[in-house]
C-alpha cells in the first residue's frame, strides 16, 4: 500500500511540470495571438524558394512558368 | 423614346487591384483596367515579386493606396518621435510596430508578412491579425522609418500611427495575469478533488495512516496557493471594501474562503474530519472562470481615444520662406502653418489662401466638404482637400474650440465609482444577512453546546458563500457581450451591459448617426429637365471619377451617348463636355461663373449649365437609414427620445412624428450644447442618459453621458472615446439591441432566484448542524454549474426571441 503514496507524488510533480510548461507558454506569448499562426499556416510555402532565388540574384524569375 | 437604340452603355470595368467601377481609361500592358496610377502601381509590384495570389485569397474590398505627399511624412525623421514609435533598437537593426486599421483578411497577412520581397533589408515583418497590428525588424542601414511609412501607405496600408503613441504597451498584462491564476486554480481544484475520492468512497476513513498523512498533507499543500495567490483579488477587494465600509460581494466571498480553509485544516490537523478542501478549490476556480469569461476585449477598437489620436503629429510651419516641422502642442498663435492635401488642421485658424475645400465628416459626420474662402475663421478638425494652403494660427491647439471639450470636467473623472452594479446593490442586503444567521446561530447552539455552536457559525459562512450569485453577473454579461459582438455592438465592458439594462433616457445625433452618407438623396431644383437634358448630364457625369458625379450618373436613369467631343475635369470645381455639340458644365457656382447674393455658396450644391443656360442646382441630401422610423417609434414606447442636430431645423416636421409629440428636437446644436444637454438632463432626474453620436463634435456628450455610443461606418475608423461602438448598419436594430439587455436583467433575476433556493436547502443543513463534507461537496458544484448553463442557456434563448445573431 506504501507504492500508492510514492505514486501519487510522483503524479503531484509531473502535473505540476505541466502547470510549470503552461504558465511559461502564457508568460512567453504563445497565447498573444491566437488567430494569425491560422491563417499563416495555409499560405503556399513559397518564402522558401523565393529566399533562395534571391541568393541567386542573377535568375529571379526562373520560377515563373 | 427619341434615342436611337444604338446607345447601349459602354462596358464597366472593374479596377484589377481594389475591384472598383471604373472606365477602363488606365489600362496596363495585359490590357487589365485600373482605376486609378496608386492601384495600377500596387499591381505591378505584386505582379514583379509573384505575389498575385493576394488576389486569390482576398475577401472584401481592398483599400485603395493613397497618393503619397511625401512631405506629410518629414516629422518621422523627428528624432524624439522616432524614440516613441521604434520599440526596440541597436548597433544592427530597429524594430518597430504600428496598427493598420486596413487589414481585414487572410491577404493582408499574405503580402504583408512578405514586405521582404519588395525591400530587402526588412528582415521580418509579422502580423497580428486580431490586434491589426504589423511588427517590422530592419537590418541597418536599411530603409528608414519614414520610407518605411510612406511604403506601406503605398500598399494601401496606412499606418495609425497616433493610435501607437498612445498605447505604447502590448498585451495587458491583468488578462495575463488572470490566466494564471485560473491554471492554478485548476490545477489544484482537479488534484485536490481526486486525492478526496477514497474519503467519500471508504465509510470508515482510510485503514492506513500513512496514505491518510499523504493525501492530507498534499491537499492542504495544494490548496494554500490556491488561497493565497489565485484567491488573493477576493480577499484584496473584501478588505478594500471593508475599510471604505462597503458591504460588496466579495466580503462573504473571502469570508466564506478563509473560514473553509480554516476549519478544513483545523478538522484534518485534529483528525476530525476531512475538510472541504475540494470545495474551496472548486470555488475559486469557477469564480475566476466567471471573472475569465466576462473579459471579452476588443483589441481592434479602442475606447478610449481623445483628440490627441486623431489630429496629426506635426505640422509644417513656415518660417519666412523656411518650412520646418513642428508638434503640434508648439503651435503658437500667430504662427504661420502649411497644411496639406488629407491633412487635419491641427488649431483653430485663419485661412490665408484664397480658398480651400474642408472635409468636416470627423467633426460633424457630414461628408460633404465645405468651401472656406480667404479670411474665414478655420476651426481644427477639418481635413484639407486639395492642393496645400497656408493659415494663420489663432489658438494654441489645447485652447481650440473642439480640443476645449476636452478639458471639461466630464472627461477627468470616472463615471463608474457613481454606478453600483447589479451584484454589489443584492450584496448590501446579502451580506448582512449571512452575517446574521451565522450570529444567530452562534447565539442558538451555545448554551447546549459550544462545539456545534462553533461548527454551524462556520458552516453558514461556507455555505452561505454566494459562489452562485456571484457568477451569475459575470456568466450572463459575459455571454450577453459576445452575443453584441456578433451583432456589430461592441461594449466595452461588463459594467456598460448592466447600464444598458437600466437605460430610461436615449439622446440621438442626426448626421451620421440617424442618416449615413453612403446612400444620399439628389434633389433638383431649377426647371424641369428633359430626357434628353438629363442625357446630356449623366454622359458628362459619367466619364468623371469624383463621388459626386458617380452618384449623379447612377441617379440618373436615361441612356448616355457614346461619344464625349471634348471632356475636361477642373479639380476641385466639376466638368466641362462637349456632347453632341452641347456645352454641359456641371459643378460649383465657381466653375460657372455665378456670382450675387441669391447663390448658395454651400459645397455639397452642384449647379448644371447647357449652352450657357443655368438649368438648376442639385442638392445632395443625407438618406435615413432603412427602417430607422419604426425603430425610433419602438424605442419610443420605452424610453424618453431626444434629437440633437447641429445642422438647421428643416427637418424638424419630418423628425417629430417619429420621435412623437414628447420627445425633444434640437437644432443648431455646438458641441458644448450637446454637451450641457445631456448634463441638464441628469440633472433633471434621468438616471440612465444613453448618447449615440458619430463625430467629434458628439465627444464631449458621449463622455457625459452614461452610456456612450459612437456610430462607425466601418469597423476600424476614427470613433471618439465612449462604452459602445457600433456599426452604422446596426442603428435600424437599436430596439432588438435595447429590449435584449432589458431581456438580460431578468436572466439575473432567474438564477438569483436559483442561487438563493440553494442557499436555503444549504443553510437549512448548517444551522441544523448537519452540513458534512458531502452535502458540501454536492451543494456547491452543482448549484456554481447550474447557474453556469442557465446564465449561457437563458442569454442565447432571449438574443434568438429578440431576432439577435
Amino acid at each position: 500500500m506504501a507504492i500508492i503514496v510514492v505514486l501519487i507524488c510522483v503524479s503531484v510533480v509531473v502535473a505540476s511540470l505541466f502547470l510549470w510548461a503552461f504558465i511559461w507558454s502564457v508568460k512567453s506569448g504563445q497565447y498573444d495571438d491566437t488567430y494569425t499562426p491560422s491563417v499563416r499556416m495555409l499560405f503556399e510555402d513559397q518564402q522558401v524558394a523565393a529566399s533562395t532565388t534571391s541568393t541567386t540574384e542573377s535568375t529571379p524569375k526562373q520560377n515563373h512558368k | 423614346m427619341q434615342f436611337k437604340t444604338t446607345y447601349t452603355s459602354a462596358p464597366v470595368h472593374s479596377c484589377t487591384h481594389c475591384g472598383d467601377s471604373c472606365d477602363g481609361s488606365i489600362l496596363n500592358a495585359q490590357k487589365q483596367a485600373f482605376c486609378c496610377q496608386g492601384c495600377e502601381s500596387v499591381y505591378q509590384l505584386l505582379a514583379e515579386n509573384n505575389m498575385c495570389d493576394f488576389y486569390r485569397m482576398q475577401e472584401g474590398s481592398i483599400s485603395k493606396p493613397g497618393s503619397i505627399d511625401e512631405a506629410r511624412f518629414n516629422h518621422l525623421n523627428d528624432i524624439d518621435l522616432q524614440r516613441n514609435l521604434i520599440d526596440y533598437e541597436d548597433e544592427q537593426q530597429y524594430r518597430v510596430s504600428f496598427r493598420l486599421p486596413q487589414i481585414h483578411c487572410t491577404a493582408c497577412v499574405y503580402l504583408l508578412e512578405q514586405l521582404y520581397r519588395f525591400e530587402s533589408s526588412i528582415s521580418e515583418s509579422k502580423i497580428d491579425f486580431s490586434r491589426k497590428e504589423i511588427s517590422i525588424t530592419v537590418r541597418k542601414p536599411g530603409i528608414s522609418l519614414k520610407s518605411l511609412v510612406i511604403m506601406l501607405h503605398e500598399l494601401g496600408y496606412g499606418p495609425d500611427l497616433n493610435h501607437k503613441l498612445g498605447h505604447k504597451q502590448a498585451i495587458d498584462p491583468e488578462k495575463k495575469q488572470l490566466i494564471r491564476k485560473l491554471a492554478v486554480a485548476g490545477f489544484a481544484f482537479g488534484n485536490v478533488m481526486l486525492l478526496s475520492f477514497p474519503e467519500y468512497l471508504s465509510t470508515g476513513g482510510l485503514d492506513e495512516p500513512m496514505v491518510q498523512a499523504t493525501i492530507h498533507t498534499l491537499s492542504i499543500l495544494l490548496s494554500i496557493p490556491v488561497l493565497a495567490y489565485s484567491g488573493l483579488g477576493y480577499l484584496q477587494s473584501a478588505w478594500t471594501g471593508l475599510k471604505k465600509g462597503i458591504l460588496n460581494i466579495d466580503i462573504p466571498i473571502a469570508l466564506g474562503m478563509v473560514v473553509l480553509f480554516g476549519r478544513s485544516v483545523f478538522e484534518i490537523i485534529t483528525g476530525i474530519g476531512y475538510g472541504y478542501l475540494d470545495s474551496l478549490t472548486g470555488l475559486i476556480f469557477f469564480l475566476l472562470l466567471g471573472r475569465f469569461f466576462q473579459q471579452k476585449t476588443y483589441d481592434e477598437f479602442s475606447f478610449e481615444r481623445d483628440f490627441r489620436s486623431f489630429f496629426p503629429l506635426g505640422i509644417t510651419r513656415l518660417r519666412g520662406s523656411q518650412e520646418e516641422e513642428v508638434a503640434i502642442d508648439k503651435l503658437e498663435p500667430g504662427d504661420r502653418i502649411l497644411v496639406r492635401n488629407e491633412e487635419v488642421i491641427p488649431a483653430d485658424a485663419i485661412l490665408i489662401a484664397n480658398r480651400c475645400l474642408i472635409d468636416y465628416s470627423f467633426v460633424t459626420g457630414e461628408s460633404h466638404p465645405q468651401e472656406r474662402f480667404r479670411g474665414d475663421v478655420i476651426y481644427a478638425g477639418g481635413k484639407i482637400m486639395g492642393a496645400a494652403v497656408q493659415m494663420e494660427v489663432i489658438k494654441k491647439v489645447s485652447q481650440g474650440y473642439l480640443t476645449k471639450l476636452w478639458n471639461h470636467e466630464s472627461f477627468s473623472k470616472k463615471h463608474d465609482d457613481r454606478f453600483k452594479t447589479i451584484t454589489d446593490r443584492i450584496a448590501q442586503y446579502f451580506t448582512p444577512a449571512v452575517i446574521a444567521l451565522a450570529i444567530g446561530g452562534l447565539v442558538y447552539w451555545f448554551p447546549s453546546s459550544p462545539q456545534t455552536a462553533f461548527q454551524v457559525f462556520a458552516a453558514v459562512l461556507i455555505i452561505a458563500c454566494p459562489c452562485a450569485l456571484a457568477l451569475s453577473a459575470p456568466f450572463t454579461f459575459g455571454n450577453a457581450i459576445r452575443i453584441l459582438g456578433r451583432n456589430k455592438f461592441f461594449v466595452k465592458n461588463s459594467v456598460v451591459v448592466d447600464k444598458l439594462s437600466q437605460v430610461d433616457e436615449i439622446v440621438f445625433d442626426k448626421t451620421g448617426t440617424l442618416t449615413t452618407a453612403e446612400n444620399n438623396k439628389l434633389d433638383f431644383s431649377g426647371i424641369s429637365l428633359t430626357a434628353y437634358e438629363r442625357s446630356l448630364i449623366k454622359t458628362a457625369c459619367r466619364n468623371s471619377t469624383h463621388p459626386l458625379s458617380r452618384q449623379i450618373a447612377n441617379a440618373f436613369d436615361e441612356a448616355p451617348f457614346e461619344e464625349v467631343q471634348l471632356f475636361d475635369e477642373v479639380k476641385g470645381k466639376g466638368i466641362v463636355a462637349i456632347i453632341e455639340k452641347h456645352i454641359v458644365k456641371v459643378g460649383s457656382a465657381a466653375l460657372l461663373d455665378l456670382a450675387g447674393s441669391a447663390l448658395n455658396t454651400e459645397a455639397s450644391l452642384v449647379y448644371v449649365q447647357i449652352d450657357g443656360v443655368l438649368l438648376g442646382h442639385i442638392r445632395f441630401i443625407n438618406a435615413y437609414r432603412p427602417h430607422i422610423a419604426d425603430s425610433i417609434q419602438s424605442m419610443g414606447q420605452h424610453y424618453r427620445l431626444s434629437l440633437l442636430s447641429g445642422d438647421g431645423d428643416q427637418e424638424a416636421s419630418v423628425l417629430q412624428p417619429i420621435f412623437g409629440e414628447k420627445a425633444d428636437l434640437h437644432f443648431r446644436q455646438s458641441p458644448s450644447d450637446k454637451l450641457d444637454y445631456i448634463s441638464a438632463r441628469q440633472k433633471a432626474g434621468a438616471q440612465m442618459v444613453m448618447m449615440v453620436g458619430d463625430g467629434l463634435n458628439d465627444a464631449g456628450a458621449l463622455q457625459q453621458a452614461s452610456i456612450g455610443v459612437a456610430v462607425s461606418e466601418q469597423a476600424g475608423q476614427f470613433t471618439p472615446a465612449s462604452d459602445v461602438i457600433m456599426e452604422g448598419q446596426v442603428v435600424p436594430t437599436m430596439h432588438h439591441i435595447l429590449a435584449f439587455a432589458r431581456d438580460s436583467r431578468k436572466v439575473i433575476f432567474a438564477n438569483l432566484s436559483l442561487s438563493l433556493l440553494y442557499n436555503t436547502v444549504g443553510l437549512s443543513f448548517a444551522l441544523t448542524g448537519a452540513l458534512t463534507p458531502v452535502v458540501s461537496a454536492i451543494l456547491m458544484p452543482v448549484s456554481s454549474i447550474s447557474v453556469v448553463l442557465s446564465a449561457t442557456v437563458l442569454t442565447n434563448y432571449f438574443a434568438r426571441k429578440n431576432q439577435l445573431k
